[in-house]
């Protein structure tokens, strides 16, 4: 009895404010509007799904120091059309079954306006079908496996920004060629990343000239590859491909030094390296493949990463807060033209992006072979040298020589 | 075959740390009767003070070269105080209540327990999983046939050297045999006058101990991370099934087995690599259908 009469004095109390809030004068300068607006409107809301924990939690939590960092600015300086961003963070522990569920939640119960994040393949296969039948805007970041291509082919609220694994192939396959380096050996981890990798290396390397002459699968997270890099060894390898999880390739590169295997070249393509890898002794001489390093000379990149140091105390760890910052300012934007729950504008406007990113290149997106919306395209090769990144491919873009 | 020496040597190797955290979950298991599915996170809280004591020294104290021996040297008392006065807390306040239970409740509560740990962990300490840079990870010792990082040595080492010093403390010392006792039979160790309750809390918190000294060494091997408990565990667990429920001794030749078996599987199955993990799984199922006693009895 009592608590229906808190009830109703609630509701009465709720009333009243709600006619006093209905007298009130037009405000009377815009300034003022604008803040009465904001703080009236409800957030708008944007789900990402990233790998806060688990073998990429680093990359994950770099992800989601970027858009943070962009949330940030973005409602410092008005919000979308007045109303503040809000993102909702959902972890995908790496792991298919919880990104489906975390999907579920984030477009069925949080209700987002539009889906972003993804890093690992096998996490975006599993979403395929989830994402097909929710149809909802989708500015995905990461996922480069073809199969996730082809799963989402002719789906135009689909915008994809990294590039795709025959991309990444393309771009890793020009600078091996330029290397003196004859027979390769790959080793890759066996989820959908590294075999996608691998089953590419198989043709294109001897459709270049080169020959693979060892492939070895391993379960990412296991602590001794020493079994493994004694017949890669054995196998006359000169250089070393690694398709690893950052997790992995500490153990991987210490436990080379214990079998004594010194390729001439170790190219490692991981989504990104451990956070301070650089200063660690086995980094020298290390190349790999990145979207990004965070020297490039471009001003957006400068001001991306004085912005987000001074923010964090240290620098990007890897070219993923940098895609990320990228996603949700261009998603974001579109958000403005377009306005709230309007999907066909929505594309439109994202068709129109034009976005001079921290990336380097000024991001569109194009038609890729499957996929109607696709942003980056290429990517360039560096080195860890005295524990920074060089670019080291291609020569247009070179900040050193290999060494 | 020239890869024989080498593959025995890092199976041996790799086996000492499975037998110091086996060890830990055989004494619970052994004297108190407890299956203790919060051991892996024993582990890792040991890592994490291990972890911050590589902080520690390599960064406002600026060791440099002392910091690997020193993280072993103190981070072992550190961690092993550390989580006995945890996990004797633990078991007044928590396990005691429920010893008379039945055992599926006190699977729960240690359930439970490695699921609080992991997630309070995660929210203090951050979900990231951090790699320490020492120098011992890095620099390698020539033995001739095959090079180790000074880290697998020293993790051998230190790992026997604390589950042969547990033998000794079991078989030659007062509390060990009182220990033995409690395990053989509760009540009549209640009748000669042994507390009961006590060597219970001390053997849990012993455990804890052996599980943290585990835990400081795999920061020479691996990134640390709260999630690093499940994986060691489920080894412990194949080892524990493999020697025996409860059988100490047991331990140490369980060990041995799992590590040559996993790198002799890596090393000449071909994609071993990737199957390795599987097969402690495979040793449970075949120990359990065959010798549901373990391998020795």
């Amino acid at each position: 009895m009592r608590m229906h009469r808190i009830v109703t004095a609630l509701v009465g109390i709720g009333l009243v404010a709600a006619a006093c809030g209905g007298t009130t004068p037009a405000a009377p300068s815009a300034a003022a509007s604008a803040t009465a607006s904001a703080a009236a409107k409800p957030p708008i809301k944007l789900g990402a799904l990233l790998p806060l924990t688990g073998p990429s939690g680093a990359t994950g939590q770099d992800m989601k120091d970027g858009y943070e960092l962009a949330v940030e600015q973005i409602n410092a300086a008005g919000g979308v059309n007045g109303a503040k961003v809000q993102v909702i963070y959902e972890d995908d522990k790496n792991d298919p079954a919880t990104a489906v569920a975390s999907w579920e939640k984030l477009v069925n119960s949080d209700k987002v306006e539009v889906m972003m994040g993804g890093l690992a393949s096998t996490i975006s296969l599993a979403l395929i079908e989830p994402a097909k039948k929710a149809a909802i805007p989708m500015a995905w970041t990461g996922a480069a496996a073809t199969a996730f291509e082809t799963g989402m082919a002719g789906q135009d609220w689909f915008f994809h920004y990294h590039p795709w694994e025959y991309q990444n192939a393309t771009s890793a396959l020009a600078f091996l060629k330029s290397t003196p380096i004859k027979k390769w050996a790959v080793v890759y981890e066996d989820g959908a990343f590294g075999t996608g990798a691998f089953t590419g290396f198989k043709t294109t390397l001897p459709a270049q000239g080169q020959e693979l002459v060892s492939g070895e699968a391993y379960k990412t997270g296991s602590t001794d590859f020493t079994a493994l890099l004694n017949r890669v060894k054995t196998s006359g390898a000169e250089g070393l491909i690694l398709v690893p999880f950052a997790g992995d390739v500490i153990p991987f590169l210490t436990q080379m030094r214990e079998v004594n295997y010194k390729p001439k070249l170790t190219y490692a393509s991981p989504p990104s390296f451990p956070p301070d890898f650089g200063k660690s002794p086995v980094a020298e001489g290390v190349a790999g493949l990145t979207l990004w390093t965070a020297d490039i000379p471009a001003p957006a990149s400068k001001k991306f990463v004085a912005d987000f140091t001074k923010k964090y105390n240290h620098a990007p760890i890897s070219y993923w807060s940098a895609l990320a910052y990228t996603n949700i300012v261009t998603a974001t934007s579109a958000l403005a033209k377009s306005g709230v729950g309007n999907k066909a504008a929505w594309i439109s406007a994202m068709e129109a992006t034009s976005y001079e990113s921290p990336l380097g290149p000024t991001l569109k997106f194009t038609p890729s072979t499957t996929i109607k919306h696709q942003g980056f395209t290429s990517l360039v090769s560096f080195q860890w040298q005295s524990g920074k990144q060089e670019i080291v491919f291609p020569e247009s873009l070179a900040t050193a020589k290999l060494k | 075959m020239e890869a024989l020496p080498q593959t025995l040597l890092f199976g041996i190797l790799r086996s000492g740390l499975y037998a110091l955290t086996a060890l830990g979950l055989a004494i619970s298991l052994g004297v108190i009767g407890v299956v203790n599915f919060a051991h892996g996170e024993f582990v890792m809280l040991g890592a994490y003070v291990g972890f911050w004591l590589y902080l520690l020294l390599s960064g406002p104290l600026g060791l440099g070269p002392a910091v690997s021996p020193l993280v072993i040297v103190i981070g072992i008392p550190l961690s092993g105080i550390a989580l006995y006065l945890v996990a004797a807390g633990i078991y007044r306040f928590t396990l005691r209540p429920v010893l008379r239970q039945p055992e599926l409740n006190q699977m729960l509560l240690t359930f439970g327990l490695s699921i609080l740990l992991v997630n309070g962990t995660s929210i203090t300490l951050g979900p990231q999983a951090k790699d320490a840079n020492l120098d011992w990870r890095f620099d390698v010792f020539d033995l001739g046939f095959a090079s180790v990082t000074y880290a697998r040595l020293a993790v051998f080492v230190v790992c026997i050297a604390l589950v042969l010093a547990s033998y000794v403390l079991l078989q030659r010392s007062r509390l060990g045999k009182q220990m033995r006792a409690v395990a053989q039979n509760r009540l009549g160790a209640q009748i000669v006058g042994i507390h009961v309750d006590r060597v219970y809390e001390i053997a849990f918190g012993m455990s804890a101990a052996l599980a943290a000294a585990a835990g400081v060494m795999l920061v020479f091997q691996t990134q640390v991370s709260p999630y690093l408990g499940l994986g060691t565990l489920l080894k412990a667990f194949s080892i524990v099934v493999l020697a025996g429920l409860g059988n100490l001794t047991g331990v140490l030749w369980a060990s041995l087995l799992l590590g040559l078996a996993e790198q002799g599987v890596s090393q000449y199955v071909p994609g071993g690599s990737a199957l390795r993990d599987g097969l402690f799984f495979v040793i449970i199922f075949a120990v359990l259908l065959a010798r549901p006693g373990g391998l020795r009895r």
